[in-house]
């Protein structure tokens, strides 16, 4: 009980100190805007009765997505940088007291941003944000938000035994934007390129998440991909739990952490 | 008595990353070797030159880092397949301006690291502002970010943090670097007061004069290698027949490089 306290301690900790970055103020309050933005330009000649609620699906993941990328795995590179991050390390927590708490705190303060994005979509682009079914949608947005949690988790593990993190950081971030359904299905991408966003984890939580808001069935039914994005969670979360594992006992022989 | 620390044939061999312009990484022997002991209570000075192995030896006694070959243990414990026993129970503080939130201030900053602990929040409520007492930070500026800090103000809450989960085992790595010499007074009289509580320190150091106070055994080390240990009147008058632990030092590391090198052309 005590380490979930202290760990949720940590987290909030984490996000006092993330609200302080000029950088985490541009992700949560300046780049949300930009997608909308961006999204709104691409459906504007749309006149269907879901497009306040395709903006508002595309703009709001891709915000989370960017968020959760740059907060929680560009984070570690900035510990290792400050010193921080041996220090996390050598601590009774270990490796997971870096990045357990990070990763959830990063995730909750880039859901925030969702109520200004809605109520942007729904009143300043007067684009109405229906959604079609609101139980299957909240279970969805539960799974989708806990499915990020685990593949950020799972990722940030690999990115503390990186020390080019801000390289593979953006080769992560804009290609998932495409490849997974962010901004519209994947059955619009090229049957080739459609390969890669079957192998990517975030497009069967992604396509829950539209299937639930949007009511239309795209290449699997909600029950299908419910069943698959369960599935990939608890993979996630076996394959983090390892890798913390293997990661703790690897950094202290690569010396990793101590080297700059 | 047994001995708090427990150094056995210690290794260390750092392989940097393949890259483009070296095809051969140069492996790096940080450590080739080294034995010793530290007792409870006990302030050993680890001595040596630049790149000689100190803070090498130190983050693996902090868990911090593997061992290449050799046993390293503290408290009783390996600190390679143990660590989880010994971490509540050490901490370390290095000198200079890292291992800091800037954007935080003193008391945030000593609140998560108390956390990473696992300290209850009834024990961190007494003992935070105990910690700042202790380090001479009002509450004024403990509630300043640390980025206005002076380099002392901040040494003084790397201090503090070191001091959290009331370690039983302390890694001082160069703890007064770049301090003015009243703060490195204070810092003096702190590590004191803290061997006298029963707390083991190790400390590394490039002031003399300070081991010299501080001490009650050293360690002198060069290349990775332990040239000479024994208390520091033993060192300064019968092993290098010096007046000071200065001139026994230069000394002692001299004659150390000369015969590390003879060893390593013969090596060759």
């Amino acid at each position: 009980m005590n380490n979930i306290i202290s760990l949720i301690c940590i987290a909030g900790s984490h996000m006092k100190f993330t609200m302080r970055r000029t950088m985490m103020i541009f992700i949560l309050l300046i780049q949300p805007l930009f997608f909308v933005l961006l999204t709104w330009l691409i459906y504007r000649h749309t006149d269907s009765a879901g497009t306040g609620t395709r903006i508002f699906i595309a703009s709001g993941l891709t915000t989370l997505w960017s968020g959760i990328v740059f907060s929680s795995l560009s984070d570690l590179e900035r510990e290792r940088s400050m010193g921080t991050l041996e220090l996390i390390f050598a601590s009774a927590h270990g490796l997971k007291g870096a990045v357990i708490p990070k990763t959830a705190g990063n995730l909750f303060l880039c859901v925030l941003p969702m109520t200004g994005l809605w109520a942007g979509i729904h009143y300043v682009l007067n684009r109405p944000v229906i959604i079609y079914d609101p139980w299957k949608t909240a279970i969805s947005a539960m799974i989708l938000l806990i499915s990020l949690f685990s593949i950020s988790l799972f990722l940030s593990c690999f990115f503390a035994l990186s020390r080019n993190s801000r390289v593979i950081m953006n080769a992560f971030e804009f290609p998932f934007f495409l490849i997974s359904g962010f901004v519209f299905p994947i059955t619009v991408l090229p049957d080739w390129l459609r390969i890669l966003s079957w192998l990517s984890p975030l497009t069967y939580p992604v396509h829950l998440l539209r299937s639930a808001m949007l009511g239309e069935t795209v290449f699997l039914t909600w029950n299908g991909l419910f069943v698959i994005s369960i599935s990939l969670i608890l993979l996630f979360m076996c394959l983090t739990f390892f890798a913390f594992n293997i990661i703790e006992k690897s950094t202290r022989i690569s010396g990793v952490f101590t080297l700059s | 008595m047994k001995p708090v620390i427990e150094v056995t044939d210690l290794y260390r061999e750092f392989r940097p990353m393949l890259n483009l312009k070296r095809f051969v990484p140069k492996t790096v022997h940080a450590l080739n070797g080294i034995s010793f002991n530290v007792l409870k209570g006990e302030i050993y000075g680890l001595l040596g030159p630049n790149g000689a192995g100190k803070t090498t030896t130190l983050k693996i006694l902090s868990t911090m880092l593997a061992p290449t070959r050799g046993t390293a243990k503290v408290l009783g414990y390996n600190t390679y397949g143990e660590e989880k026993c010994i971490r509540p129970k050490i901490n370390f503080i290095f000198g200079g301006e890292r291992g800091f939130y800037w954007r935080l201030n003193a008391i945030e900053i000593l609140t998560f690291f108390s956390d990473l602990y696992k300290i209850p929040k009834k024990i961190q409520n007494t003992r935070i502002p105990e910690l700042l007492c202790l380090v001479g930070l009002s509450e004024k500026d403990a509630r300043r970010n640390t980025e206005t800090y002076s380099k002392g103000m901040k040494q003084r809450v790397q201090i503090a943090r070191g001091l959290v989960n009331d370690p039983e085992v302390i890694f001082f790595d160069e703890p007064t670097l770049g301090l003015d010499p009243i703060s490195a007074k204070k810092f003096r009289e702190l590590a004191k007061k803290l061997a006298a509580i029963g707390k083991t320190i190790i400390l590394t150091t490039h002031y003399m004069a300070e081991a010299e106070d501080l001490c009650d055994r050293i360690g002198i080390i060069n290349k990775g290698v332990m040239l000479k240990t024994g208390t520091t009147k033993d060192i300064v008058q019968e092993i290098a027949k010096k007046e000071t632990l200065e001139q026994a030092y230069l000394d002692i590391v001299q004659s150390g490089e000369d015969f590390i090198s003879t060893s390593e052309r013969s090596a060759t």
